[in-house]
């Protein structure tokens, strides 16, 4: 069977709602949201600002459980996981690049990218050999060594990138990737992840505001009023 | 990439916030291991006391009979180690130049062997008249080498002074004396058999010069064994070898031959043979005789009577025999008397003859007495009938050759003595007139201290010196008062079972550890929420909740062994500054001892470990629901500002109410009691009142939150807003405060003054205005108003009236001791005299004790032999350990082991220290401690000082010194009082510290909200409102603490606003509120401001 084939990522019915300030249930954010996406396949979520796509991303990546409906990644139906099987869920099939990169500025680029390995228990030799290559890969081999705070915008993205890769996930989710880099690094953010997806058959789900990030992927599907339209598209 | 390694980055990358959370765990460190080292430094100083005033003593005999010096040698050559004989008396002394005095003073001759055990030299060897002092007598005399001293030592009697017929006049020897050495603490210049951090006032003089001058000479009534370098002697080995040494003469026994008489005969020097010698002189040899001579006021037959004879009442002990004069089968209802008698009285066989004879009563006053005799027998002046030797060594008569210089222990009318009288004793002394059978006499003449004045065996069938090994062999040394004591093991469990300051120090330090505790989560979890982003991320990246809260604690540890190990170093200088503190502000709480500083590496330890691991499970606490947020919360930074569930806040306002009505409860049922149990009931209605406030804080903010108005926008709306937003944060500054003020205000406020309505019979004072001591024992009652009035003729005794105690010197079991006492003291006292008065107030009675009569429970008789005793409330418990109905082995003059009983506990009063029985009971059990050394007086306040001045120049001799009894109670109050004290210190620096806790609350506040200042100053709010706006939302937290925490420890401290005895120290309380109030204000002023300074614009730019 082509792996393309299989889906990677179905979503079914799913409803997000959020309590508000007296801690009762608010308007629903996702409402009754229905998505399936293939292994390998590369796909953009865009809609307006407060549509749900962030929300959309951490249900997929189990960051968080919706409040009906039903998230199947890779085969595992999230919604009945503990917070620990989700914990590994995390660890070892999902890849996530956040838009603020969230580095760890006591840790060094390398130190960095190996957190995850942490979690995962990997072999440390091992891991340091792959985080080594997964720099070079994202061409910064020779930062190693540096602090978050010495980075620009763009290297520092290209840092979280590594480190969403270094435990090979099968998923990779990216919340506003581009949002805040300038154009020339986020031109060069959006090969890379592109280079990911064609050469390694990395699921790659993009959530984004940038058309052009958006052209490159080979689904788009605008989220609005908690529910996606799916358009075609392609690389 | 490691644990270990993210760990120690982070805690490097963060490292002022990491200074700050090792800052709060070595300030817990300093304390704890400054209680813990307190408590070293008190039980190193007992026990460095113990061994200085003991020096190398391991055991000791001390007793209240004169023993032979020479008995130390023959123990030193089977113990095979030092034995130092010595006589410890107890004296006044006085420096001659100018009469400057000490009451109370201990007068120990001792030779060289006594020195050795501290390895140094006689400094009296040679000098008959000389004398050494200890550095505290001299201190107080102001007196140094070559000063001369007059001293007055109670000279030993040769019987019992309260026996019958026994001589109380020359209670006193007075010695002059040159000072040739002052011993210091190290030399046994404190030497002292009592346990007690406080030096007594000693005189040493060299053994032999004080032996000749109280008349005794070659006799010591202490032996000091000393410890052998392998260890021992053991008491069961001094036992044996005292055994084996031991001589008649050690029990002040003589067996000597009567060649005339025909007999071997056994006397006493104390007149009276006591119970086991009678017991067993009738187990050794063959039919002994007994003898029970007494000098009789009158014998009369008809109206014609003859003044002052001696009577012989004889009879066998053993196996019947003879017992001549007098004829076989002779009754108890006759006597026989001598052909002097009858001549001089007309008496002829079948006449009644009547004797006068003055007889101890149970209440021990000499009372005249008579008894009825038919003359059985007119026996002449010769053979048995003329033996002198029946009359014992009577004091007073047997050393004068003329009846007109008899000076006996009974009241004599000299003027009846005639001529005749002087001629019979003149020729024939004590030679005794009538004889009667020894259980007529026995009934007429048996006392306490004994039943026989002589045993004799037939010299024929006894060898002397085989009826001395016989009789040695049946009397038990220890019987004998001759029994060997583990003192040194005795002192140093004194020591150690004395009042743990460490833990005393840790409870006082109580609310200082919380606040540094607290303080220490509160700035770890204040980090951790700054670094709310980074959990979110490892959670992202696939960590388990749990593996990030472990990472969390990790850190905390690191911090806190980090701030442990430094603060453990401090914490020895806090010790420092604590000892330094007992020695002058809290001298009281230690009764002035002079403590060493002392650290043991186990305290340490302790404490160190103790602040790891408070540190680190206050900060588990905190960390228990981090990493349970959702992740994309915690990746957003999203705060806690979320409002508690609608359930919740009903909970909490339940709980609230339930609180709140526990303490309404308590007061309705305790109503408005003035005991202990009412005012500990108060106290937890207080404590429960604190609770309900708070927990209707919790709601207060948490409603504050939910019902915001949108309609009005005022600066004062925000900054309650804002309080509440930070709901657990504010909550925990509020409970820090209010805790802190709850503590010192309910203890502050339980400050007594005993002085105020001490002059009551419910008081400690039991009504009495003076409490006397002597150093030698008064033998003239004091309690007969005529003996007062003979004493002080020129009234200055008038409406006076004394309540005198007789006193078994032992361990102070007070709260001036800090040693624990293992031989407490014990006073004997007239329960009848303090009954009547009803004097001092009973806390605690056993079931079926009336409280209105309850002295009278002293003469109760107990089963199995028990004997019923009272004692302080502070006596019993920290004194002694004890409680009501507990009982205390003791041993007796007798060598008994007998069992005081604790039926009644009294409220603090000036019997504090000891513990109370009957006179009859005393009597009974030490008859060889006679007169009394402690009074209570009853004097109206203006004649106070007349009537100690008056008693003192009457008694000069005894040494008496007096003390107003307020004076006495409140000395015992300053212990407590000083507690008090320190735990109002120790407790305003954890208020401090909560104030600094405040301001770092305060600060990090600012810095989470900078973007929302900055939005505020961007639409025009000036920086001073912003200022104001933080302040006041914070100055409102301190003002709930100080509110709820008053409001509470009023309560709980209502009886004793009600009670006269407390004097609430409220300017001390005002002013620490007051200081309290200001410093959290002050903090919170000056965190708004620093945290504002700097452009807060810039903050609209960052995410």
């Amino acid at each position: 069977m082509n792996p393309q084939d299989t889906s990677i990522l179905e979503m079914t019915d799913v409803v997000k709602r959020y309590p508000d300030a007296v801690g009762a249930e608010g308007p629903a954010v996702l409402d009754g949201l229905t998505l399936s996406v293939r292994a390998g396949e590369s796909l953009a979520i865009v809609g307006p600002s407060g549509s749900g796509k962030s929300t959309l991303l951490n249900l997929a990546g189990a960051l968080d459980r919706p409040t009906a409906g039903s998230v199947r990644l890779d085969g595992r139906e999230l919604g009945q996981l503990s917070g620990t099987a989700l914990a590994v869920v995390r660890s070892r099939h999902v890849g996530f690049i956040f838009q603020m990169h969230h580095l760890l500025p006591q840790c060094t680029v390398l130190e960095n990218v190996l957190i995850p390995t942490l979690a995962a228990g990997a072999d440390r030799s091992g891991a340091t050999r792959r985080a080594g290559d997964l720099l070079a890969r994202v061409g910064l081999a020779g930062l190693a060594h540096r602090l978050p705070g010495t980075l620009s915008g763009g290297e520092r993205q290209r840092v979280a990138v590594a480190r969403a890769l270094i435990n090979r996930p099968r998923v990779l989710l990216a919340d506003e990737p581009t949002g805040s880099l300038d154009r020339a690094s986020a031109d060069a953010l959006a090969d890379l992840l592109t280079d990911l997806n064609r050469a390694d058959a990395l699921t790659l789900i993009v959530v984004t505001h940038s058309e052009a990030l958006a052209r490159r992927m080979g689904r788009v599907l605008h989220l609005s009023a908690g529910r996606l339209d799916g358009k075609g598209g392609g690389a | 990439m490691t644990a270990g390694r993210l760990i120690l980055r982070t805690v490097w990358h963060y490292r002022a916030a990491s200074l700050s959370v090792a800052a709060g765990a070595a300030v817990t460190a300093v304390v704890l291991v400054g209680a813990l080292t307190v408590g070293d430094s008190v039980r190193h100083t007992l026990r460095h006391i113990t061994l200085q005033r003991l020096g190398e003593t391991e055991l000791v005999l001390n007793g209240e009979r004169l023993i032979r010096a020479a008995l130390a040698d023959e123990l030193a050559a089977s113990l095979r180690t030092n034995v130092a004989p010595a006589l410890m008396l107890r004296g006044v002394a006085s420096r001659q130049a100018d009469g400057r005095g000490a009451d109370d003073v201990r007068v120990i001759g001792a030779d060289a062997r006594f020195w050795s055990l501290a390895g140094r030299a006689d400094p009296l060897a040679g000098r008959a008249d000389a004398a050494a002092v200890n550095t505290h007598l001299a201190r107080r005399l102001g007196c140094g080498v070559g000063d001369r001293l007059v001293l007055r030592v109670e000279r030993p009697a040769l019987m019992p002074r309260e026996a019958p017929l026994s001589v109380t006049a020359d209670v006193a020897q007075a010695i002059t004396v040159t000072v040739a050495a002052v011993v210091d603490d190290e030399n046994l210049g404190r030497f002292s058999l009592l346990a007690g951090q406080l030096p007594p006032d000693n005189v040493f003089l060299p053994l032999a010069a004080l032996a000749e001058r109280i008349a005794r000479p070659g006799r010591a009534n202490t032996l000091l064994v000393a410890r052998r370098a392998g260890g021992g002697p053991t008491p069961a080995e001094a036992r044996a070898a005292l055994a084996a040494a031991w001589q008649l003469a050690d029990a002040d026994l003589e067996l000597r031959a009567l060649p005339q008489a025909g007999a071997a005969e056994l006397r006493t020097g104390q007149i009276f043979l006591d119970a086991p010698v009678s017991a067993a002189v009738r187990a050794a040899g063959e039919t002994p005789l007994g003898v029970l001579t007494y000098f009789v006021n009158e014998l009369r037959v008809g109206d014609r009577a003859a003044p002052y004879s001696m009577v012989a009442a004889l009879g066998p002990l053993a196996a019947a025999r003879d017992a001549p004069p007098l004829p076989p089968g002779l009754r108890d209802d006759q006597a026989v008397i001598n052909r002097w008698l009858a001549d001089d009285l007309g008496a002829a066989p079948g006449d009644a003859l009547e004797m006068r004879y003055f007889a101890l009563t149970p209440a021990g006053r000499l009372v005249e007495q008579s008894a009825r005799f038919t003359v059985a027998a007119v026996v002449p002046l010769n053979g048995p009938a003329a033996d002198a030797t029946l009359m014992p060594a009577f004091p007073g008569l047997a050393e004068h050759e003329n009846c007109r210089d008899w000076s006996p222990g009974v009241p004599v009318d000299l003027a009846r003595i005639r001529p005749k009288d002087q001629d019979y004793w003149t020729a024939h002394r004590g030679t005794p007139k009538a004889f009667v059978t020894l259980r007529a006499g026995q009934a007429l003449w048996a006392n306490r201290f004994g039943d026989l004045t002589a045993v004799r065996w037939p010299l024929a069938d006894a060898d002397p010196q085989r009826l001395a090994e016989a009789l040695r062999a049946k009397l038990d040394p220890a019987a004998m008062g001759l029994r060997f004591a583990p003192v040194r093991q005795q002192a140093l469990a004194a020591g150690e079972q004395a009042i743990d300051f460490g833990q005393l120090f840790l409870g006082l330090s109580a609310f200082l550890i919380v606040s540094a505790v607290l303080l220490t989560a509160l700035l770890f979890a204040l980090g951790v929420r700054r670094r709310r982003r980074q959990i979110g991320t490892l959670l992202a990246l696939g960590y388990w909740p749990g593996t990030v809260r472990r990472l969390l604690l990790a850190e905390g540890f690191v911090l806190a062994a980090v701030g442990a190990l430094v603060g453990a170093g401090c914490g020895l200088a806090y010790t420092r500054a604590v000892l330094g503190a007992l020695a002058t502000v809290w001298s009281g709480a230690v009764a002035g001892a002079a403590v060493r500083f002392h650290a043991s590496s186990a305290s340490v330890a302790l404490g160190t470990g103790g602040a790891i691991g408070a540190s680190v499970l206050a900060i588990w606490l905190t960390l228990r629901r981090e990493a349970r947020k959702p992740v994309a919360e915690l990746l957003a930074g999203e705060g806690d500002a979320s409002p508690a569930p609608p359930r919740r806040a009903a909970l909490l306002l339940l709980a609230a109410c339930l609180c709140g009505l526990a303490a309404g409860g308590i007061l309705v049922s305790v109503g408005t009691g003035r005991t202990q149990a009412a005012a500990e009931a108060f106290f937890a209605a207080g404590a429960l009142l604190l609770v309900a406030l708070l927990t209707l804080t919790g709601w207060w903010l948490g409603r504050l939150l939910r019902k915001r108005s949108a309609t009005t926008m005022t600066l004062a709306g925000l900054a309650a807003h804002n309080a509440a937003r930070r709901r657990a944060r504010s909550l925990a500054v509020v409970a820090l405060l209010a805790c802190g003020c709850f503590l010192v205000v309910a203890v502050g406020a339980n400050r007594r003054d005993v002085r105020s309505g001490a002059l009551g019979r419910a008081s400690g004072t039991g009504g009495f205005s003076l409490w006397g001591e002597s150093a030698l024992p008064v033998y003239a009652d004091l309690s007969d108003q005529s003996t007062l009035s003979d004493l002080a003729p020129d009234a200055p005794l008038e409406n006076v009236s004394v309540v005198p105690l007789r006193v078994r010197e032992g361990d102070d079991a007070s709260c001036l001791n800090l040693n624990r006492a293992q031989t407490p003291a014990i006073l004997g006292v007239r329960p009848a005299e303090l009954a009547d008065r009803n004097a001092f107030t009973f806390v605690k009675l056993l079931d079926g004790t009336p409280s209105a009569r309850a002295w009278l429970c002293l003469d109760s008789e107990l089963p199995d032999g028990q004997i019923p005793a009272v004692a302080d409330e502070t006596t019993v418990t920290y004194g002694l350990g004890k409680k009501l109905g507990d009982t205390l082995e003791f041993t007796d003059d007798a060598g008994a082991t007998r069992r005081l009983r604790i039926e009644a506990v009294l409220a603090g009063s000036i019997l504090q220290g000891s513990l109370l029985i009957s006179e009859t009971n005393f009597r009974r059990a030490f008859p060889d401690r006679g007169g009394f050394r402690a009074f209570l007086v009853d004097a109206p306040p203006e004649r106070r000082q007349a009537a100690a001045e008056a008693l003192r120049a009457a008694l000069v001799d005894a040494g008496l010194r007096f003390t107003p009894a307020p004076d006495r109670l409140a000395a015992f109050q300053t212990v407590e009082n000083t507690y008090l004290a320190i735990f109002q210190a120790l407790g305003g620096l954890g208020l401090i510290l909560g104030s600094a806790g405040l301001a770092v609350v305060v600060a990090r506040n600012v810095t989470e909200r900078r973007a929302e200042l900055a939005l505020l100053r961007a639409v025009g709010l000036p920086r001073s409102r912003l200022v104001a706006l933080v302040f006041w939302e914070h100055a409102g937290l301190v003002a709930l603490g100080l509110a709820c925490g008053t409001t509470a420890a009023l309560l709980a401290v209502a009886p004793a606003l009600a009670s006269p005895a407390v004097q609430v120290p409220y300017r001390s309380l005002g002013l620490t509120l007051t200081g309290i109030a200001v410093s959290g204000l002050l903090w919170t002023l000056l965190a708004a401001w620093g945290a504002l300074r700097g452009p807060l614009l810039g903050a609209l730019r960052e995410e």
